[in-house]
Protein backbone atom coordinates (compact mmCIF):
# COMPACT_ATOMS: atom_id res chain seq x y z
CA UNK A 1 0.00 0.00 0.00
CA UNK A 2 1.01 3.49 -0.70
CA UNK A 3 0.17 6.54 1.33
CA UNK A 4 -0.45 9.61 -0.60
CA UNK A 5 -0.81 12.92 1.54
CA UNK A 6 -0.21 16.59 1.57
CA UNK A 7 3.13 18.77 2.25
CA UNK A 8 2.11 22.14 3.18
CA UNK A 9 4.94 25.14 3.64
CA UNK A 10 2.99 28.19 5.93
CA UNK A 11 6.39 30.13 5.29
CA UNK A 12 4.93 30.08 1.29
CA UNK A 13 1.52 30.21 1.87
CA UNK A 14 0.29 33.86 0.79
CA UNK A 15 -3.82 33.43 1.51
CA UNK A 16 -4.98 34.21 -1.75
CA UNK A 17 -7.34 30.84 -1.40
CA UNK A 18 -6.33 30.19 -5.14
CA UNK A 19 -6.57 26.22 -3.39
CA UNK A 20 -10.05 26.83 -2.09
CA UNK A 21 -11.33 27.75 -5.58
CA UNK A 22 -8.98 25.48 -7.73
CA UNK A 23 -11.11 22.27 -5.22
CA UNK A 24 -14.52 23.83 -5.78
CA UNK A 25 -14.24 23.63 -9.77
CA UNK A 26 -12.47 20.58 -9.48
CA UNK A 27 -15.07 18.49 -7.24
CA UNK A 28 -18.06 20.83 -8.46
CA UNK A 29 -20.42 17.96 -9.13
CA UNK A 30 -19.67 16.21 -5.28
CA UNK A 31 -19.14 19.36 -3.59
CA UNK A 32 -21.43 21.36 -1.88
CA UNK A 33 -19.60 23.06 1.30
CA UNK A 34 -15.69 23.65 0.86
CA UNK A 35 -13.38 20.88 1.21
CA UNK A 36 -9.87 22.82 1.72
CA UNK A 37 -10.17 25.87 3.71
CA UNK A 38 -7.46 28.33 4.43
CA UNK A 39 -7.49 30.05 8.46
CA UNK A 40 -5.83 32.84 8.49
CA UNK A 41 -4.63 33.99 12.24
CA UNK A 42 -2.95 37.75 12.95
CA UNK A 43 -1.23 38.60 16.05
CA UNK A 44 0.36 42.09 17.46
CA UNK A 45 -0.58 45.45 16.10
CA UNK A 46 0.91 47.70 13.76
CA UNK A 47 3.45 47.95 13.03
CA UNK A 48 4.69 44.59 14.65
CA UNK A 49 1.91 42.62 13.18
CA UNK A 50 2.73 39.16 12.29
CA UNK A 51 0.58 36.40 10.58
CA UNK A 52 0.22 32.74 9.00
CA UNK A 53 -2.09 31.19 6.68
CA UNK A 54 -2.81 27.77 6.89
CA UNK A 55 -4.60 25.76 3.97
CA UNK A 56 -5.81 23.14 5.45
CA UNK A 57 -8.12 20.04 4.21
CA UNK A 58 -8.00 16.10 4.97
CA UNK A 59 -4.95 14.86 5.66
CA UNK A 60 -6.02 11.45 5.00
CA UNK A 61 -4.35 10.25 8.49
CA UNK A 62 -2.74 6.56 8.36
CA UNK A 63 -4.82 5.95 11.50
CA UNK A 64 -7.86 7.77 10.32
CA UNK A 65 -9.83 8.68 14.02
CA UNK A 66 -12.58 9.72 11.43
CA UNK A 67 -13.09 6.33 9.98
CA UNK A 68 -12.97 4.64 13.62
CA UNK A 69 -15.13 7.37 14.76
CA UNK A 70 -18.30 6.43 12.11
CA UNK A 71 -21.17 4.73 13.82
CA UNK A 72 -21.74 3.58 10.36
CA UNK A 73 -18.47 2.33 8.89
CA UNK A 74 -19.21 5.09 6.42
CA UNK A 75 -15.74 6.17 6.10
CA UNK A 76 -13.07 3.84 4.54
CA UNK A 77 -9.59 4.22 3.64
CA UNK A 78 -8.34 3.12 0.14
CA UNK A 79 -5.70 0.26 0.44
CA UNK A 80 -4.30 1.57 -2.82
CA UNK A 81 -3.76 5.15 -2.10
CA UNK A 82 -4.14 5.59 1.54
CA UNK A 83 -6.73 8.38 0.35
CA UNK A 84 -9.81 8.41 3.21
CA UNK A 85 -13.37 9.06 1.95
CA UNK A 86 -17.24 8.79 2.85
CA UNK A 87 -19.68 6.94 1.57
CA UNK A 88 -22.89 9.16 1.15
CA UNK A 89 -24.89 6.12 0.90
CA UNK A 90 -24.33 4.86 4.30
CA UNK A 91 -23.64 8.52 6.24
CA UNK A 92 -26.09 10.02 8.26
CA UNK A 93 -24.52 13.70 8.79
CA UNK A 94 -24.30 13.04 12.45
CA UNK A 95 -21.01 14.73 12.46
CA UNK A 96 -18.88 12.29 14.86
CA UNK A 97 -16.24 12.31 12.36
CA UNK A 98 -15.66 15.76 12.85
CA UNK A 99 -15.04 15.78 16.55
CA UNK A 100 -12.67 13.17 15.95
CA UNK A 101 -10.72 14.91 13.13
CA UNK A 102 -7.70 16.53 14.30
CA UNK A 103 -7.98 19.32 11.24
CA UNK A 104 -11.89 19.55 11.03
CA UNK A 105 -11.93 18.85 8.20
CA UNK A 106 -15.15 16.90 7.05
CA UNK A 107 -18.07 19.28 6.69
CA UNK A 108 -21.87 18.64 6.47
CA UNK A 109 -23.17 19.50 3.11
CA UNK A 110 -26.33 20.71 2.10
CA UNK A 111 -27.67 17.03 1.33
CA UNK A 112 -26.80 16.43 5.34
CA UNK A 113 -24.13 14.32 4.67
CA UNK A 114 -20.82 14.64 5.54
CA UNK A 115 -18.29 15.71 2.98
CA UNK A 116 -14.41 16.05 3.05
CA UNK A 117 -11.59 15.87 0.19
CA UNK A 118 -10.96 13.03 -1.98
CA UNK A 119 -7.84 13.57 -2.83
CA UNK A 120 -9.00 14.11 -6.38
CA UNK A 121 -10.14 10.98 -6.37
CA UNK A 122 -10.89 11.63 -10.54
CA UNK A 123 -7.70 12.11 -11.14
CA UNK A 124 -5.14 9.94 -12.07
CA UNK A 125 -2.10 9.54 -9.25
CA UNK A 126 0.72 10.63 -11.38
CA UNK A 127 -0.77 14.45 -11.94
CA UNK A 128 -1.30 17.14 -9.38
CA UNK A 129 -4.32 17.36 -7.48
CA UNK A 130 -6.38 20.62 -8.21
CA UNK A 131 -5.29 22.67 -4.80
CA UNK A 132 -1.76 21.74 -6.08
CA UNK A 133 -1.81 22.34 -9.54
CA UNK A 134 -2.92 25.97 -8.72
CA UNK A 135 -1.02 27.18 -6.01
CA UNK A 136 0.88 30.10 -7.26
CA UNK A 137 3.66 29.81 -4.65
CA UNK A 138 3.85 25.90 -4.14
CA UNK A 139 2.68 25.75 -0.70
CA UNK A 140 1.02 22.85 -0.67
CA UNK A 141 2.61 19.28 -2.68
CA UNK A 142 1.27 16.15 -2.90
CA UNK A 143 2.87 12.73 -3.35
CA UNK A 144 3.58 9.61 -1.71
CA UNK A 145 4.68 10.19 2.32
CA UNK A 146 7.78 9.23 2.10
CA UNK A 147 8.79 11.20 -0.76
CA UNK A 148 6.95 13.97 1.51
CA UNK A 149 8.65 13.17 4.41
CA UNK A 150 12.16 13.51 2.56
CA UNK A 151 11.27 16.98 0.74
CA UNK A 152 9.58 18.10 4.42
CA UNK A 153 13.50 17.18 6.21
CA UNK A 154 15.26 19.07 3.22
CA UNK A 155 13.32 21.53 3.91
CA UNK A 156 13.14 22.00 7.60
CA UNK A 157 17.17 21.59 7.61
CA UNK A 158 17.55 24.33 5.02
CA UNK A 159 15.29 27.10 7.00
CA UNK A 160 16.64 26.18 10.28
CA UNK A 161 20.25 26.43 8.81
CA UNK A 162 19.01 30.22 8.24
CA UNK A 163 17.48 30.25 11.75
CA UNK A 164 14.15 30.05 10.45
CA UNK A 165 11.22 28.79 11.47
CA UNK A 166 10.17 25.42 9.63
CA UNK A 167 6.58 25.96 9.96
CA UNK A 168 5.16 22.76 7.82
CA UNK A 169 2.22 20.62 8.21
CA UNK A 170 2.77 16.71 7.24
CA UNK A 171 -0.68 15.36 8.45
CA UNK A 172 -0.45 11.62 8.00
CA UNK A 173 0.80 9.43 10.58
CA UNK A 174 -1.86 8.65 13.58
CA UNK A 175 -3.04 11.83 14.00
CA UNK B 1 -50.31 -21.70 25.74
CA UNK B 2 -47.91 -18.47 25.97
CA UNK B 3 -49.79 -15.53 27.44
CA UNK B 4 -49.38 -12.73 25.05
CA UNK B 5 -47.22 -10.52 27.41
CA UNK B 6 -45.06 -13.18 28.29
CA UNK B 7 -44.33 -13.34 24.64
CA UNK B 8 -43.98 -9.84 24.67
CA UNK B 9 -41.30 -9.21 27.00
CA UNK B 10 -39.53 -12.34 25.95
CA UNK B 11 -39.52 -10.49 22.60
CA UNK B 12 -38.41 -7.46 24.29
CA UNK B 13 -35.36 -9.22 26.10
CA UNK B 14 -33.98 -10.22 23.01
CA UNK B 15 -34.21 -7.26 21.15
CA UNK B 16 -32.94 -5.04 23.84
CA UNK B 17 -30.09 -7.18 23.68
CA UNK B 18 -29.50 -7.13 20.35
CA UNK B 19 -29.97 -2.52 20.93
CA UNK B 20 -27.71 -2.57 23.49
CA UNK B 21 -25.29 -4.40 21.67
CA UNK B 22 -25.40 -2.22 18.70
CA UNK B 23 -25.33 0.82 20.81
CA UNK B 24 -22.58 -0.30 22.52
CA UNK B 25 -20.62 -1.39 19.17
CA UNK B 26 -21.70 1.61 17.17
CA UNK B 27 -21.86 4.21 19.30
CA UNK B 28 -20.86 3.94 23.22
CA UNK B 29 -17.62 2.90 21.55
CA UNK B 30 -17.33 5.53 19.27
CA UNK B 31 -17.90 8.25 21.71
CA UNK B 32 -15.52 7.07 23.69
CA UNK B 33 -12.90 6.77 21.32
CA UNK B 34 -13.83 10.19 20.20
CA UNK B 35 -13.08 11.37 24.28
CA UNK B 36 -9.75 9.44 24.12
CA UNK B 37 -8.23 10.04 20.90
CA UNK B 38 -9.28 14.09 21.64
CA UNK B 39 -7.44 13.97 25.69
CA UNK B 40 -4.31 12.70 23.89
CA UNK B 41 -3.77 14.75 22.03
CA UNK B 42 -4.56 17.68 24.27
CA UNK B 43 -2.92 16.56 27.19
CA UNK B 44 0.62 17.55 25.65
CA UNK B 45 -0.46 20.87 25.73
CA UNK B 46 0.40 21.47 29.81
CA UNK B 47 -3.71 23.24 29.84
CA UNK B 48 -5.23 22.70 32.68
CA UNK B 49 -8.27 20.00 32.86
CA UNK B 50 -10.79 22.84 32.59
CA UNK B 51 -9.60 23.58 29.06
CA UNK B 52 -9.05 20.22 28.26
CA UNK B 53 -12.64 19.22 29.41
CA UNK B 54 -13.67 22.46 27.26
CA UNK B 55 -11.75 21.31 23.76
CA UNK B 56 -12.60 17.73 24.53
CA UNK B 57 -16.48 18.26 25.00
CA UNK B 58 -17.44 21.33 23.79
CA UNK B 59 -20.63 23.07 25.41
CA UNK B 60 -23.73 21.95 23.26
CA UNK B 61 -24.93 25.19 21.27
CA UNK B 62 -28.63 25.31 22.61
CA UNK B 63 -29.69 27.21 19.07
CA UNK B 64 -28.13 24.15 17.15
CA UNK B 65 -29.94 21.94 18.90
CA UNK B 66 -33.82 24.04 18.45
CA UNK B 67 -32.36 24.35 14.57
CA UNK B 68 -31.40 20.65 14.13
CA UNK B 69 -32.89 18.13 16.06
CA UNK B 70 -36.42 20.42 16.80
CA UNK B 71 -37.06 22.32 13.95
CA UNK B 72 -34.80 20.86 11.44
CA UNK B 73 -34.28 24.14 9.45
CA UNK B 74 -31.38 22.31 7.61
CA UNK B 75 -33.24 20.00 5.58
CA UNK B 76 -36.39 22.49 5.62
CA UNK B 77 -33.80 24.56 3.42
CA UNK B 78 -33.71 21.92 1.40
CA UNK B 79 -36.97 20.95 0.75
CA UNK B 80 -40.21 22.16 2.47
CA UNK B 81 -41.44 18.18 1.15
CA UNK B 82 -38.71 16.74 2.99
CA UNK B 83 -38.78 18.64 5.73
CA UNK B 84 -42.51 17.94 6.57
CA UNK B 85 -41.70 14.13 5.82
CA UNK B 86 -38.89 14.06 8.22
CA UNK B 87 -40.92 16.31 10.87
CA UNK B 88 -43.70 14.00 10.47
CA UNK B 89 -41.91 10.76 11.31
CA UNK B 90 -39.66 12.26 13.79
CA UNK B 91 -42.57 13.90 15.95
CA UNK B 92 -44.74 10.83 15.48
CA UNK B 93 -42.09 8.38 16.83
CA UNK B 94 -41.10 10.32 19.76
CA UNK B 95 -44.69 11.14 20.97
CA UNK B 96 -45.78 7.59 20.05
CA UNK B 97 -42.48 6.05 21.85
CA UNK B 98 -42.77 8.06 25.04
CA UNK B 99 -46.44 8.06 24.82
CA UNK B 100 -46.60 3.66 24.48
CA UNK B 101 -43.77 3.91 27.04
CA UNK B 102 -45.89 5.53 29.67
CA UNK B 103 -48.96 3.80 29.06
CA UNK B 104 -47.54 0.38 29.17
CA UNK B 105 -45.75 0.99 32.81
CA UNK B 106 -48.95 3.26 34.34
CA UNK B 107 -51.59 0.78 32.51
CA UNK B 108 -49.97 -2.52 33.50
CA UNK B 109 -47.44 -2.43 35.92
CA UNK B 110 -46.92 0.40 37.90
CA UNK B 111 -50.86 -0.18 39.48
CA UNK B 112 -49.88 -2.75 41.22
CA UNK B 113 -47.60 -0.62 43.19
CA UNK B 114 -49.76 2.80 43.13
CA UNK B 115 -53.29 3.22 43.68
CA UNK B 116 -54.57 5.21 40.82
CA UNK B 117 -57.68 4.88 38.15
CA UNK B 118 -56.84 7.80 35.97
CA UNK B 119 -54.41 6.24 33.38
CA UNK B 120 -55.91 2.83 34.14
CA UNK B 121 -59.66 3.60 33.27
CA UNK B 122 -60.04 6.95 33.37
CA UNK B 123 -59.81 9.95 30.95
CA UNK B 124 -55.77 9.65 31.33
CA UNK B 125 -55.94 6.51 29.43
CA UNK B 126 -58.37 8.26 27.20
CA UNK B 127 -56.13 11.27 26.68
CA UNK B 128 -52.91 8.50 26.09
CA UNK B 129 -54.86 6.65 23.30
CA UNK B 130 -56.09 10.20 21.96
CA UNK B 131 -52.34 11.10 21.66
CA UNK B 132 -51.28 7.34 20.09
CA UNK B 133 -53.53 7.66 17.89
CA UNK B 134 -52.96 11.23 16.58
CA UNK B 135 -49.15 10.44 16.47
CA UNK B 136 -49.43 7.09 14.66
CA UNK B 137 -51.32 9.10 12.24
CA UNK B 138 -48.29 11.80 11.91
CA UNK B 139 -46.10 9.30 11.36
CA UNK B 140 -48.04 6.43 9.34
CA UNK B 141 -48.56 9.77 6.82
CA UNK B 142 -44.87 10.52 6.80
CA UNK B 143 -43.44 7.03 6.31
CA UNK B 144 -46.17 6.56 3.71
CA UNK B 145 -44.79 9.73 1.96
CA UNK B 146 -41.30 8.75 2.62
CA UNK B 147 -41.87 5.23 0.72
CA UNK B 148 -43.19 6.30 -2.21
CA UNK B 149 -40.92 9.57 -2.52
CA UNK B 150 -38.20 6.51 -1.73
CA UNK B 151 -39.71 4.39 -4.41
CA UNK B 152 -40.45 7.41 -7.15
CA UNK B 153 -37.13 8.60 -6.81
CA UNK B 154 -35.41 5.81 -6.51
CA UNK B 155 -31.38 6.85 -7.93
CA UNK B 156 -31.55 10.17 -6.07
CA UNK B 157 -33.14 9.05 -2.79
CA UNK B 158 -31.08 5.54 -3.06
CA UNK B 159 -28.48 7.60 -1.17
CA UNK B 160 -30.27 9.38 1.73
CA UNK B 161 -33.55 6.89 2.67
CA UNK B 162 -32.71 3.01 3.36
CA UNK B 163 -36.17 1.87 1.87
CA UNK B 164 -35.61 -1.97 4.50
CA UNK B 165 -36.05 0.47 7.40
CA UNK B 166 -38.34 2.68 5.93
CA UNK B 167 -40.73 -0.40 5.16
CA UNK B 168 -40.10 -1.88 8.97
CA UNK B 169 -41.28 0.87 10.95
CA UNK B 170 -44.39 1.46 8.11
CA UNK B 171 -45.24 -2.67 9.38
CA UNK B 172 -45.04 -1.65 12.74
CA UNK B 173 -47.47 1.39 12.32
CA UNK B 174 -49.40 -0.53 9.95
CA UNK B 175 -50.10 -3.26 12.13
CA UNK B 176 -50.58 -1.06 15.32
CA UNK B 177 -53.27 0.34 13.48
CA UNK B 178 -54.74 -2.89 12.66
CA UNK B 179 -54.62 -4.41 16.02
CA UNK B 180 -56.36 -1.34 17.37
CA UNK B 181 -58.97 -1.76 14.86
CA UNK B 182 -59.35 -5.29 15.48
CA UNK B 183 -59.53 -4.97 19.18
CA UNK B 184 -62.33 -2.64 18.58
CA UNK B 185 -64.27 -4.62 16.39
CA UNK B 186 -64.62 -6.69 19.05
CA UNK B 187 -65.09 -4.57 21.68
CA UNK B 188 -68.38 -2.26 20.10
CA UNK B 189 -68.96 -1.05 23.33
CA UNK B 190 -65.80 -0.13 24.88
CA UNK B 191 -66.04 3.36 27.18
CA UNK B 192 -62.67 4.94 25.83
CA UNK B 193 -63.84 4.16 21.62
CA UNK B 194 -63.93 7.96 21.14
CA UNK B 195 -60.24 8.67 21.71
CA UNK B 196 -59.48 6.43 19.16
CA UNK B 197 -60.67 8.28 16.31
CA UNK B 198 -59.07 7.15 13.48
CA UNK B 199 -59.86 3.51 13.42
CA UNK B 200 -63.38 3.88 15.42
CA UNK B 201 -65.24 4.22 11.83
CA UNK B 202 -63.07 1.31 10.51
CA UNK B 203 -63.83 -1.03 13.73
CA UNK B 204 -67.81 -0.21 13.25
CA UNK B 205 -67.53 -1.18 9.53
CA UNK B 206 -65.46 -4.47 10.23
CA UNK B 207 -67.71 -5.18 13.19
CA UNK B 208 -70.75 -5.38 11.11
CA UNK B 209 -69.73 -6.54 8.19
CA UNK B 210 -68.05 -9.39 9.44
CA UNK B 211 -68.35 -12.03 12.54
CA UNK B 212 -64.86 -13.09 12.90
CA UNK B 213 -63.35 -14.41 16.21
CA UNK B 214 -61.96 -10.73 17.24
CA UNK B 215 -60.70 -11.71 20.36
CA UNK B 216 -58.23 -14.15 18.92
CA UNK B 217 -57.92 -12.33 16.05
CA UNK B 218 -56.76 -8.97 18.01
CA UNK B 219 -53.81 -11.23 20.09
CA UNK B 220 -52.41 -12.53 16.23
CA UNK B 221 -52.32 -9.06 14.93
CA UNK B 222 -50.72 -8.08 18.48
CA UNK B 223 -48.40 -10.59 18.61
CA UNK B 224 -47.55 -9.53 14.90
CA UNK B 225 -47.29 -6.05 15.86
CA UNK B 226 -45.17 -6.49 18.64
CA UNK B 227 -42.51 -8.40 16.87
CA UNK B 228 -41.94 -5.94 14.11
CA UNK B 229 -41.49 -3.16 16.80
CA UNK B 230 -38.89 -5.72 18.44
CA UNK B 231 -37.34 -6.46 14.87
CA UNK B 232 -37.14 -2.65 14.65
CA UNK B 233 -35.92 -1.65 18.06
CA UNK B 234 -33.57 -4.47 17.48
CA UNK B 235 -32.46 -2.70 14.30
CA UNK B 236 -31.90 0.57 15.02
CA UNK B 237 -28.40 0.89 16.27
CA UNK B 238 -27.56 -1.11 13.27
CA UNK B 239 -29.28 0.94 10.63
CA UNK B 240 -29.61 4.71 9.52
CA UNK B 241 -31.99 5.26 12.42
CA UNK B 242 -28.83 5.26 14.34
CA UNK B 243 -28.78 9.03 13.60
CA UNK B 244 -31.28 9.56 16.92
CA UNK B 245 -28.36 8.83 18.67
CA UNK B 246 -25.10 10.20 17.41
CA UNK B 247 -26.62 13.37 15.61
CA UNK B 248 -28.50 15.36 18.13
CA UNK B 249 -24.66 14.60 20.18
CA UNK B 250 -22.38 14.89 17.00
CA UNK B 251 -24.47 18.29 15.73
CA UNK B 252 -24.96 19.70 19.03
CA UNK B 253 -21.22 19.17 20.40
CA UNK B 254 -19.81 20.70 17.11
CA UNK B 255 -21.59 23.19 16.82
CA UNK B 256 -22.61 22.65 13.65
CA UNK B 257 -19.46 23.26 11.88
CA UNK B 258 -18.24 25.80 13.84
CA UNK B 259 -15.92 23.17 15.85
CA UNK B 260 -13.89 22.83 12.63
CA UNK B 261 -13.23 26.59 12.18
CA UNK B 262 -12.19 26.17 15.79
CA UNK B 263 -9.97 23.06 15.44
CA UNK B 264 -8.15 25.17 12.08
CA UNK B 265 -7.48 28.10 13.99
CA UNK B 266 -5.71 26.21 16.84
CA UNK B 267 -3.61 24.70 14.16
CA UNK B 268 -3.04 28.15 12.66
CA UNK B 269 -2.18 29.50 16.09
CA UNK B 270 -0.12 26.57 16.51
CA UNK B 271 1.82 27.98 13.63
CA UNK B 272 2.25 31.04 14.20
Amino acid sequence: MSQYGFYFDKEKCVGCRACEIACQIWNDSVQTVKWRNVAMTFEGSYPDVSNVNVSMACMHCGDAPCKKACPRQAITKDDETGRVTVNRELCVGCMLCLWACPFGAPQLGIHGRMEKCTFCEDRPMGIKRACEEICPTQAIVTGKIEDLAKFSKQNVSGRLLHDESPGVLLGHEGN
Amino acid sequence: MMDKFTFFWCLIIVAMTFFFIGVYKNFAVKIGFILWVNNRRHNGEGIGWRENLALLIPLPNRQVVMDEALLQRRIKNRSEFLWLRHLLIFSGFVVIFALDLFLTFAGHYAHHYFHYEYFLSGPGKGLLKFGMELSGAALFIGLSLGMIHRIVYAKAEKTYVELKLLLLLWLVTATGFLAEGIRLAGQPNDPLMLSSFIMRPIAQWLGTSFSWNWPVLADGVWCLHATFAAAFFAYIPFSKFIHILSAPLGRSITQNGEYAYQKRQRISEGLL
